[in-house]
């Protein structure tokens, strides 16, 4: 289940990465004040790709046995 | 002149006291001396790796960058490293870590070459490494040394700049071999991520404030807060061949790599692997916001002019002696990382060809071959720099072919430890597939597409591995 989920979520993260493929440019002007929105949105992208990376050290990633032992 | 006099001095004393520190904590052996004995914790390694990725390309390459392209330098680059590098590391790192600990070998090439039972896998594995590092070396080298001569008004030369801080790093790294490197990119890395978070926080500050600063960059050119598709570089084809280049090359150092095969288990690269986004942030967020928001203050520079923006921003808006700092933290940024590759191409160079010649292993002479293979190397990189400074070679094109060198070498160093059917032929083939296609897409003799060389180069590589590996078999007994 873990190992699907993160699976999928990675996928997604990347799609959203490369959306300069599809998508049109993010306006210029700012999300929050002194946030414009390209950075808005790459800032909250590592939010959720660093949440995704705690999920995945600690549900996916299968320590070798002799270490943990 | 005499505040930098003062910091500088006062950063060779600290690194050659860790140096020191780390020395007589060392044993004699290879082990010891090129892996710091595989006992690296989640600190020392986060920061081991974290202090290889600061180099002069964030604090002067970037900035310039951004004053150009805006804010789309952050998504082009940030974002995919945080995501793809820690990902890397376990994908390649943590079987590459467990197989070298299990075969006891010491180096990238040497862990292959025994891993797929093939010298020639090894040599291979060598001389790309090698070719495709020194002129990563030669670039900070003399990087380091322009901004030295700048900032003491010709009073150090660039050669004899170059020569100081080859010398200083070759000096801990003789010491106290990986935990001395390891140790000073504790500070180095702590020094260079403070001075860009002060330097963001304190210049943005003097523009008061975020919002006011964005302001301003919206009124002078608002396409710098978006990605222009004029801007070559955010079109789909260049984007995702950029993606591929920087995601994938660090893995690819040797340098960087020995560092995980370093590591004391995996619970220390799980604890790097989770702090190395939040640092990533903290690193490349200042380097692109004062490179845009010196293009609303400074537009319409060009060349090395746009490449100075962030000693500009600095010296413009901060306290004096943060200049000094500046170029303090330039420092640590470039030895940080060629500590680390005078450590590696010294231990790969008697490891891998010495020790390979002459067909048995000494410990001691090991070691005693790897800190002179270390002064070797030191001296054949400044000589091959003050070749390339005088014949005004640009080594960063060179440089940056090598980067996209190292990214066709990917599908050998994952395969070779992940896939049982990966054999030296496929690795062989894989490499020499990768780096011909480059070849070709560098001299401009591939079709015209939207990818750029290093995409085609990295696409041959791994059709090459993958068919060569579907039909390759392991010899029985390499484990796997």
């Amino acid at each position: 289940m873990h190992r699907a989920v993160s699976a999928v979520t990675l996928a997604a993260l990347l799609a959203l990465h490369f959306d300069v493929w599809w998508a049109d440019p993010r306006p210029a002007d700012d999300v929050l004040p002194g946030l414009p929105a390209e950075l808005g949105f790459r800032l909250g992208w590592m939010a959720l790709a660093w949440l995704w990376l705690l999920h995945f050290t600690a549900r996916v990633w299968r320590t070798d046995e002799a270490d943990a032992g | 002149m005499t505040t930098l006099a003062l910091v500088l001095l006062g950063y060779v004393a600290l690194v050659l006291a860790v140096g020191a520190l780390a020395t007589r904590r060392a044993g004699t052996s290879p082990e010891e001396y090129f892996l710091a004995g595989r006992t690296l914790g989640p600190l020392v390694l986060f920061m081991a790796l974290f202090g290889t990725n600061c180099t002069p390309f964030v604090m002067v390459g970037i900035p310039g960058r951004a004053y150009h392209d805006g804010l789309g330098q952050f998504g082009l680059n940030a974002p995919i490293i945080a995501l793809v590098v820690p990902l890397t590391f376990w994908l390649i790192g943590v079987p590459a870590r467990r197989e070298a600990a299990r075969l006891g070998a010491l180096t990238p090439a040497e862990l292959y070459a025994r891993r797929l039972s093939s010298n020639a896998v090894g040599w291979v594995l060598f001389a790309v490494f090698t070719a495709y590092t020194v002129p990563y070396m030669v670039t900070g080298v003399l990087g380091i040394a322009v901004n030295l001569a700048r900032a003491t008004d010709g009073a150090v030369s660039e050669p004899v700049g170059a020569a100081a801080v080859l010398l200083v790093a070759l000096a801990y790294t003789t010491l106290g071999g990986m935990r001395a490197t390891a140790w000073t990119n504790v500070v180095q890395g702590t020094l260079f991520l403070l001075f860009m978070v002060a330097a963001l926080v304190g210049i943005t500050h003097a523009l008061g404030g975020l919002e006011a600063a964005f302001a301003r960059v919206r009124t002078v050119d608002p396409s710098l807060l978006t990605l222009a598709p004029e801007r070559a570089l955010f079109r789909p084809g260049a984007w995702t061949s950029y993606a591929l280049l920087i995601s994938l090359t660090v893995i690819a150092f040797p340098h960087m790599l020995v560092r995980l095969l370093a590591a004391k288990d995996e619970a220390a690269l799980k604890g790097a692997i989770r702090l190395y986004p939040i640092a990533l942030v903290a690193l490349w967020l200042p380097a692109v916001l004062l490179g845009v928001f010196g293009a609303a203050e400074h537009p319409g520079l060009e060349g090395a002019a746009s490449d100075g923006i962030f000693a500009v921003m600095i010296a413009e808006h901060l306290p004096a002696f943060f200049s000094s700092l500046g170029l303090l933290a330039l420092l640590a940024s470039v030895m940080s990382t060629l500590d680390a590759q005078i450590l590696t191409l010294g231990s790969m160079l008697t490891r891998d060809v010495v020790d390979r010649v002459r067909g048995d292993r000494d410990d001691r002479a090991d070691v005693r071959a790897g800190r002179w293979f270390g002064a070797i190397v030191t001296v054949a990189v400044f000589l091959l720099a003050e070749v390339c400074r005088r014949a005004e070679i640009a080594i960063f094109d060179i440089a940056r072919f090598a980067f996209a060198g190292f990214c066709t070498l990917v599908p050998t160093l994952l395969f070779g430890v992940r896939w049982r059917r990966f054999d030296a032929r496929a690795a062989i083939g894989s490499i020499a597939a990768g780096n011909a296609v480059l070849g070709l897409g560098e001299a401009g003799l591939l079709p015209s597409s939207p990818f750029q060389p290093v995409f085609w180069g990295f696409a041959a590589s791994l059709a090459a591995a993958l068919a060569l590996g579907a039909v390759g078999r392991r010899p029985a007994g390499t484990g796997g």
